[in-house]
């Protein structure tokens, strides 16, 4: 009985710190929105003109709304990727190349098997996505725990060998016939993920994401491999005395976090591409990182961060058609974002430290 | 802290209106190129330019298109040195001529395509240049939806464009670009070598750049049978640092003519040229002003008369789809004015060279 | 004679090549040693290789170019130090954000100063200094002599950071807050003045790096055309164990990969060029595997450290 009303008062000061959080993070993103529509306003450009094109293009109807859910899409796996990775204590910032990866296997799975109702080729095709992207980060991770190379660096490295790596593959083995164009050819319709709302691009691909949230949850919070790595984030040295086998969970995240990169290119093809071509991706690998830090590597956080990058992404679109806002001036405006929100976090935490020493004086 | 961090907000607050204020300064600068930029009709040989149907057009101050909408949308960035450039450049000499009022959109993804066509199709644009060919697949999959929009798809073909045989029918659908700019580039680059040994780099193996190097070994055996002719991709469009040392290892090994295909990173090639003393061709601009001690002419992409030409057809409703292929007589390439070159160039060479040209461009030379 | 003059030239072109990674990574070892982590070393170089093409188009000279581009560097270094040192943020995230900023920032600048035209300005750029006597020397003259004097300052730096490091107290200082910024706090160094600093200074000698891609490398600004070189100078420092000889060497050899991958490609190998393209990231792979273990990062690398 008691120990259950201390919970409630537990989950209830958690609600509200989250609450204050969030709080500040939006208005940290308020400022950054009014930063980025000043730089508008000095390039010669009417910035309400550009607020309202970029509310517009996110929120202004179920098209536009769609459009902001074709973008989450992906950047809820790369930012659950990240954030997963990072709950391990490690840093990830190969998922641009885990989901070229993902997004080839894919296709080659889409393409070469034939003859499978949706309901094998659908499944068989995200498991080779996984697979895709998870084996392309269990190399990073598999190098850290046998040579101790740093994963930072070793992920970014294998971006470009990616990158690379595809478009030999699209250019030259996989090339659609006759071979002109550099491209693959489509998918088995068998393979391609059915639309969720009629007329926009909305796949079930979302859907998919949403539930690998739920998955995301339940593995760090409710299972002990995933408290084990919660505490191995903490303090990985701590963990290794502590019984943990460090190493272990170091290649099973790896490999986990690559998978999910690797769905974000797999769901793009199967919903959106229908085929691999070279430059497949416009970043979404990058805004993981972003999604992940807003969401502070949580499950409805992560939602919420890529709600945001979603719809930036999608407002951004609209503003280059409507207001003629450059895209590098897009970039700019998600630099500042990202800045203000880190900025913001760690003030509320100074902020709330002092409080906390203040109360501490008092009594 | 707080006091740090408003400093540098203010700073970056300065940059950027140091940056807004100076385009004033800059002007007669910025302008200078355009004068003698594609548009400019004086190759060497003055058959291509008399072959120019569109570029002349006397039409312009008699109509009003300004009813018209038109919108260009990108792969890249308008300030590549290369492709996108280039289209930019056409859409600006569309609205500097006609009043069409002409948008661009700048770096549009591949995944992103048939969002910008679908959004243009609903607005009621008239004609929508989607340039590049990796966009086929989203402009045949939006074209049908949208039968009163005109999409004109910028396409790389090769050399006399018979390879190109699964392009999608559709009554609003365009593939227009120029063909054999490679012939025109090896041609030139067989006369110009002393050591027999050329080299043609592209920036990657896609069909924009792989139209160019489908033509250059046929272009260079035109006028030099014995050449040794290389093509190569440097595997970048951004990293000219890499481009020129792949560049001056050529030259090492005794290449003496370059040219490349590769946006920004082939202004690599033309730095190492220079530096070697060596010969360079410019391609898509005129890039003399670049390396104005290497680059003895540059063979243009003629997109700002091809799409004034697919424009006015749509306007007098003419419009044509299928593949609109602009050959050496249909004024599709053009080929630099000489900046000098023609007086420091042996006679011989230069004589050459011109006559090539003209032979060339009058169809004497086979069926460019 | 033939090939001695041949390998003179690799050996030029990898001392030149290498200079812009050997710069970066001499900045980035400061401030990894000061523990912190920063991976924005990509758009710190992105931005001043802008702004050194502006100040030599403005200035006249390359070298207002330079400095310009080395002011700004100590600019996005107060940037980071302000957001990971006093802020205490994510640095791996704060080096993300400066490079998506710096990629922006030097399109958008970029626009607005030069405009949209295919005829690129000529500005004054690093010319090569020979050195007298010396690159008279065959072979080693040619190989060691014959370069920009950015070429020189930078292989210089690397005995006077070296020089600074292990043997003045400030450098002794910089490392132990590397290392344990407790116990260095608690002998009375100024941890986040050390962290400043590093920060500072290390993005100005990064900027250097930047510059001397678009002013003595290139004549000019293009987007993007870093082009992971700030990724590679941190794999440099990784695969130099955290010493400057050794990112010298580290910057050497990862270059010589490249110099090696020209050479295979003119002499015409079937190999597809995508997999030529891939060495130079193959080879910083296998280094950091086959060095990492010897190489022992500060123990404190990307830990903010709390006072108190």
């Amino acid at each position: 009985m008691g120990m259950k009303k201390t919970d409630t008062v537990i989950s209830s000061a958690k609600t509200q710190a989250v609450l204050k959080q969030m709080l500040v993070s939006v208005s940290a993103i308020i400022v950054s929105l009014l930063l980025g529509m000043g730089l508008i306003a000095l390039m010669g450009i009417n910035p309400l003109t550009a607020f309202s094109a970029l509310l517009q293009g996110a929120f202004g109807s179920v098209n536009a709304f769609s459009e902001t859910m074709v973008k989450m899409t992906p950047l809820l796996f790369t930012g659950m990727s990240y954030g997963l990775a990072n709950r391990c204590g490690l840093t990830n910032l190969g998922m641009e190349g885990q989901l070229y990866m993902g997004a080839l296997a894919s296709t080659a799975v889409g393409i070469y098997a034939t003859g499978l109702p949706p309901a094998i080729h659908v499944p068989l095709c995200l498991m080779a996505g996984f697979l895709g992207g998870g084996l392309w980060c269990l190399l990073a991770g598999w190098l850290k725990v046998r040579f101790g190379a740093s994963e930072i660096i070793t992920t970014v490295m294998l971006n470009t060998i990616a990158i690379n790596f595809i478009e030999f593959m699209v250019n030259g083995p996989m090339i659609e016939p006759p071979g002109i164009n550099c491209q693959t050819s489509p998918v088995q319709a068998s393979a391609q993920l059915g639309k969720l709302i009629p007329d926009t691009r909305v796949h079930l691909g979302f859907v998919i994401a949403l539930a690998f949230i739920a998955l995301f949850w339940l593995f760090l919070w409710r299972s002990k491999k995933g408290y084990e790595v919660r505490v191995s984030g903490f303090n990985m040295q701590a963990a290794a005395y502590s019984g943990i086998n460090t190493n272990h969970n170091i290649l099973l995240i790896t490999f986990l976090a690559g998978g999910l990169a690797g769905l974000a290119g797999c769901c793009e093809i199967l919903g959106i591409q229908i085929r691999m071509i070279p430059s497949i991706s416009p970043g979404y690998g990058f805004d993981g990182i972003a999604v992940s830090l807003i969401g502070m590597n949580t499950p409805v956080g992560t939602i919420v961060g890529a709600l945001l990058f979603g719809a930036f992404r999608a407002g951004g679109n609209r503003m280059q058609m409507k207001a003629k806002v450059p895209n590098a001036i897009v970039s700019v405006m998600q630099a500042f974002v990202i800045i203000a929100v880190v900025a913001s976090q760690m003030l509320l935490e100074k902020w709330n430290e002092k409080q906390l020493k203040n109360q501490k004086q008092e009594a | 802290m707080k006091k740090a961090l408003t400093w540098l907000l203010a700073f970056v607050m300065v940059l950027a209106v140091t940056g807004c204020s100076s385009p004033a300064a800059t002007a007669p600068t910025a302008e200078a190129p355009a004068a003698e930029a594609p548009t400019a009709e004086a190759p060497p040989a003055d058959a291509p330019a008399s072959a120019a149907p569109a570029a002349e057009a006397p039409a312009a101050d008699t109509k009003d298109y300004s009813n018209m909408k038109v919108v260009a949308l990108l792969s890249g960035v308008i300030t590549d040195n290369g492709w996108n450039q280039i289209c930019y450049e056409s859409v600006k000499n569309l609205e500097d001529k006609y009043g069409v009022p002409c948008e661009y959109i700048e770096s549009i993804a591949v995944s992103d395509m048939a969002e910008y066509l679908r959004a243009y199709g609903e607005d009621g644009y008239d004609m929508v240049i989607v340039h590049g060919s990796q966009f086929e697949a989203a402009v045949a999959e939006v074209a049908d939806s949208y039968p009163n929009t005109h999409f004109c798809l910028s396409y790389g073909f090769r050399v006399n464009a018979g390879s190109d045989v699964n392009l999608v029918e559709k009554p609003n659908l365009a593939y227009v670009g120029p063909v054999n700019m490679g012939v025109v580039i090896g041609s030139i680059m067989g006369v110009l070598t002393d050591t027999n040994k050329v080299v043609f780099l592209g920036g990657q193996d896609i069909p924009a750049i792989t139209d160019i190097v489908s033509g250059i070994e046929e272009g260079v055996r035109l006028t030099n049978k014995e050449a040794e002719v290389v093509t190569d991709y440097l595997g970048t469009l951004t990293d000219a640092d890499k481009a020129k040392e792949v560049a001056l290892t050529y030259i090492n090994a005794g290449f003496d003519v370059i040219s490349a295909s590769a946006n920004s990173a082939q202004l690599g090639c033309l730095y190492a040229a220079e530096e070697k003393g060596v010969y360079a061709l410019g391609f898509n601009g005129d890039q003399y002003g670049i390396a104005p001690e290497a680059v003895v002419l540059s063979v243009m992409r003629n997109y700002p008369a091809i799409y004034e030409d697919v424009f006015l057809a749509l306007a007098e409703g003419n419009w044509q789809s299928g593949m609109i292929v602009y050959d050496l007589s249909q004024n599709g390439t053009l080929v630099s004015d000489w900046h000098g070159w023609d007086t420091k160039l042996p006679a011989e060479k230069v004589q050459r060279i011109n006559d090539t040209l003209q032979k060339l461009f009058a169809g004497e030379l086979g069926d460019y | 004679m033939q090939t001695l003059s041949l390998i003179a030239g690799y050996l030029t072109s990898d001392i030149r090549m290498a200079t812009p990674i050997l710069l970066a990574g001499l900045g980035l070892l400061l401030i990894n040693r000061s523990g912190l982590l920063n991976i924005g070393a990509e758009g710190t170089m992105l931005i001043a290789t802008l702004i050194a093409v502006v100040g030599s188009f403005y200035g006249g000279s390359v070298w207002i170019g330079l400095l310009c581009a080395i002011a700004l560097g100590a600019l996005v270094g107060l940037l980071f130090a302000f957001l990971t040192v006093t802020l205490k943020a994510n640095q791996v995230v704060v080096g993300a954000a400066i490079n998506t900023l710096g990629s922006g920032l030097s399109a958008t600048l970029y626009r607005v100063i030069f405009g949209v035209a295919t005829d690129i300005q000529r500005i004054d750029t690093f010319q090569n200094l020979n050195i007298p006597l010396l690159s008279d020397i065959p072979f080693l003259g040619t190989a060691f002599f014959q370069h920009m004097p950015i070429v020189y300052i930078a292989f210089l730096l690397v005995p006077v950071i070296s020089y600074f490091l292990f043997k003045t107290q400030s450098g002794l200082n910089l490392r132990a807050v590397g290392e344990n910024p407790k116990v260095a706090d608690t002998l009375g160094i100024n941890v986040y003045r050390v962290q400043y600093t590093a920060a500072v200074v290390g993005s100005m000698i990064i900027a250097a790096g930047g510059a001397f891609l678009s002013t003595g490398l290139l004549k000019f600004f293009s987007e993007e055309m870093v082009s992971g070189r700030g990724f590679i100078a941190l794999a440099a420092v990784i695969f130099g164990r955290y010493k400057p000889s050794g990112v010298m060497v580290a910057a050497l050899i990862f270059m010589a990969g490249n110099v090696a991958a020209n050479i295979l490609q003119v002499a015409g190998s079937n190999i597809p060029y995508n997999f030529l393209t891939m060495i130079p990231y193959v080879l910083t792979v296998i280094a950091l595997a086959a060095f990492a273990k010897s190489a022992t990062a500060p123990a404190s690398l990307g830990v903010p450290y709390k006072r108190g």
